[in-house]
């Protein structure tokens, strides 16, 4: 069964459709999910990971260009709890909008002040498609 | 005072969701896991150097579990927790009992007005403009039947806040409360009104804020000459303090805004090609907390993409964003990018598969005072070998200029290159993959990073093995400077039943050309049970 995973920032109307019975989502996709997308933090890869209409994508994407050192990368301490916030079927798939805390640091070599590291949690919210029977 | 109110509100409306009748145990789904991890921290010389603040040994145990069931035909009950009981300070800055993620939803689609109540953590999207966050919230949805087929109405409350947690919970520090009514048809598309009130306590040195935001969205979809297209927007404004001027003084701060955003997203119906056009503008005293927008500034987004029959795919993006509009100083940001992607041998599209990311980014404001370019390159080949073989190659080059600082030049140049091998050794399905890496960093004090790295993984049966090693050397102009790093990850996994058991192990060396080396180590252990996936199974 093939995985896509892509972080998402959520946008669009509300959707109050009726209550559906929701599939539970397997934690450890959404782990694998969080390091592969943080592990792309502060490379060329990171925009792979960021939906279309991720918020301030560009501003983003700009600041890690401008303002990050660039052999600064995440490293993951905890991942904490994993929340399905929404899910929806169609078209042989299975869309789920997952909220994951994770507490990370950035760390990296500054040659006059040594090792650096910043830590810091942030909530990630993940759309993780799945392909299901039709 | 009114915020008290408010929280008393949210109290009384729990109380009423939990007073709905409960279904008998055997009707529930019920699923959920609990991990006890043991992790120790130690780190040998210079404590300053290690990737952990912390020494010693703590214990976590991790719960989340999951129960629903229909109350009746078209009722449905559901609860979520996620928790966890530690002493580690890198799980949570509580120690103790620490509920993460807590939420009870119920809904009811067979009531005269068909309803739906959730309380606790959810995601709450009224629109881009007015409240788009995850709170800790009562919310309650109607949906009106419309009496007519393809289309449905709902109104929607929420009061909830963000940014908390639930140990030290205080909503009145980041509260929201607000409305959404709309209305969605097939034909006619969906169309929204917001009204939400945002406030917050007192900064350090900000004064407290409250505003009101309200807005209107509309999407509909359209199928003009050959095109599919989808038109979305929405106008927005707000009355009160703006989270963008609260540092200003009173007399300074604008105490109304306005934002507008449009989008069309549009795909040919007769060849592989999609495009998206945005245009978003917010006044200086736009900035609702429950959004991303930024006050002040205009965007104007244009991409596009083409997909071949030979999978070869081509996608660019241009934008223009202008930011600190209400300033003197505007500053300007032009985006370009374009990637190109798809397989090299055209007779086998597996063979060999290549990638290619160009981009340029240039922020510059009005009195030139700040004038920066940067520019990368980047470019990747995956060469398959048959079908336990595989070489990747990536390379990048980055370079950026800060125009306003004669000589402030970074150009990073980055090459990695890992072949992995699959071997099948006495049923241990095996995964080796050797590489090297390195990175130039040319700036007025150059430095090469340079290394290998080992990557193995073995799989049996629910058993698995990943281990990673990897060495790299910094050289930097001044050898005082030059530092080795290396560092190993271990983890291990036996799953049993619903039972897994695992070892997790890190370890981190750097040893710098002067001065104390740091030896820092992280090893843990943890057991995992996963509950059933049934309710009959429960007892």
């Amino acid at each position: 069964m093939r995985r896509k995973i892509a972080a998402l920032v959520a946008a669009g109307l509300l959707c109050a459709g009726a209550a559906q019975a929701q599939a539970p989502v397997d934690k450890a996709v959404v782990r694998q999910a969080v390091e592969q997308v943080l592990r792309a933090w502060n490379t060329p890869t990171l925009g792979h990971w960021l939906a279309a209409d991720f918020a301030e994508r560009d501003r983003l994407l700009a600041a890690l260009s401008f303002d990050v050192p660039p052999t600064a990368r995440l490293r993951v301490l905890s991942i904490g709890g994993i929340q399905l916030l929404e899910q929806e079927r169609g078209d042989g798939v299975l869309r789920s909008l997952v909220s994951v805390t994770v507490r990370a640091q950035a760390e990296w070599e500054d040659l006059q002040q040594g090792f650096q590291r910043r830590e810091g949690t942030a909530e990630y919210v993940l759309r993780i498609v799945r392909e299901v029977p039709r | 005072m009114r915020h008290r109110r408010v929280a008393r509100l949210l109290l009384v409306l729990q109380g009423v969701a939990v007073a709905v009748p409960v279904p008998s145990l055997a009707d529930w789904n019920f699923s959920g896991s609990n991990t006890v991890r043991v992790d120790s921290y130690r780190i040998r010389g210079d404590e300053r150097h290690s990737p952990y603040g912390q020494e010693g040994t703590f214990i976590t145990n991790d719960i989340d579990l999951s129960l629903s069931g229909d109350l009746a035909p078209g009722q449905t009950l559901k609860f979520d927790f996620a928790g966890t009981v530690t002493d580690s300070p890198y799980r949570s800055d509580h120690t103790g009992l620490v509920p993460e993620a807590m939420r009870l939803s119920y809904d009811n689609a067979t009531a005269g007005l068909p309803f739906r109540v959730d309380l606790g953590d959810q995601n709450v999207q009224f629109s881009e403009l007015t409240l788009n966050r995850t709170l800790k919230a009562a919310r309650l949805t109607v949906r009106p039947n419309s009496g007519s087929d393809g289309r449905s109405y709902w109104a929607s409350t929420v009061i909830g806040s963000d940014g908390q947690q639930w140990r030290d919970f205080d909503p009145e520090e980041n509260l929201y409360y607000g409305l959404s009514v709309g209305m969605q048809d097939q034909r006619l598309g969906t169309y929204s009104f917001n009204l939400v009130h945002h406030s917050e306590s007192g900064l350090e040195g900000l004064p407290s804020l409250s505003q009101w935001a309200a807005s209107l969205t509309g999407q509909r979809q359209f199928d003009i000459a050959g095109q599919d297209l989808n038109v979305r927007g929405e106008l927005a404004y707000l009355h009160g303090d703006s989270a963008a001027t609260r540092h200003l003084s009173a007399g300074e701060r604008p105490d109304s805004g306005y934002g507008v955003y449009v989008q069309i997203d549009g795909r040919s119906q007769s060849r592989p090609v999609d495009y998206r056009l945005r245009y978003d503008r917010y006044s200086d005293g736009l900035g609702p907390g429950g959004s991303s927008a930024l006050a002040g500034s205009e965007a104007l987004l244009l991409e596009g993409g083409w997909r071949s029959e030979r999978d070869v795919e081509l996608r660019g993006r241009l934008q223009r964003s202008r930011t600190e509009l209400g300033s003197a100083n505007p500053i300007t940001t032009d985006s370009a990018a374009v990637s190109l992607s798809g397989p090299l041998i055209p007779g086998d599209r597996q063979k060999v598969r290549g990638r290619l990311d160009l981009s340029r980014q240039q922020r510059e404001s009005a009195d030139d005072s700040v004038s920066v370019l940067a520019q990368t390159a980047q470019g990747s080949l995956i060469i398959t070998h048959g079908a336990r073989h595989q070489t990747r190659l990536n390379g990048a080059i980055a370079t950026v200029d800060d125009r306003g600082q004669s000589g402030v030049e970074r150009t990073t140049r980055q090459l990695a290159v890992a072949h992995t091998a699959r071997i099948d050794l006495a049923g241990i399905d095996l995964t080796i993959t050797p590489g090297v890496s390195a990175t130039e960093i040319e700036t007025e004090d150059a430095e090469m990073t340079v290394g290998p790295t080992l990557a193995i993984e073995a799989t049996r049966d629910r058993e698995r093995l990943i281990l990673e090693l990897g060495q790299s050397r910094i050289d930097a102009a001044d050898p005082e400077a030059d530092v080795e790093l290396s560092r190993l990850g271990l983890r291990y996994e036996i799953q049993r039943g619903r039972h897994a058991f695992g070892v997790d192990i890190d370890r981190s060396l750097r040893e710098p050309e002067a001065g104390e080396e740091t030896d820092s180590w992280h090893a843990g252990m943890y057991w995992r049970y996963d509950f059933g996936k049934d309710a009959n199974g429960v007892s």
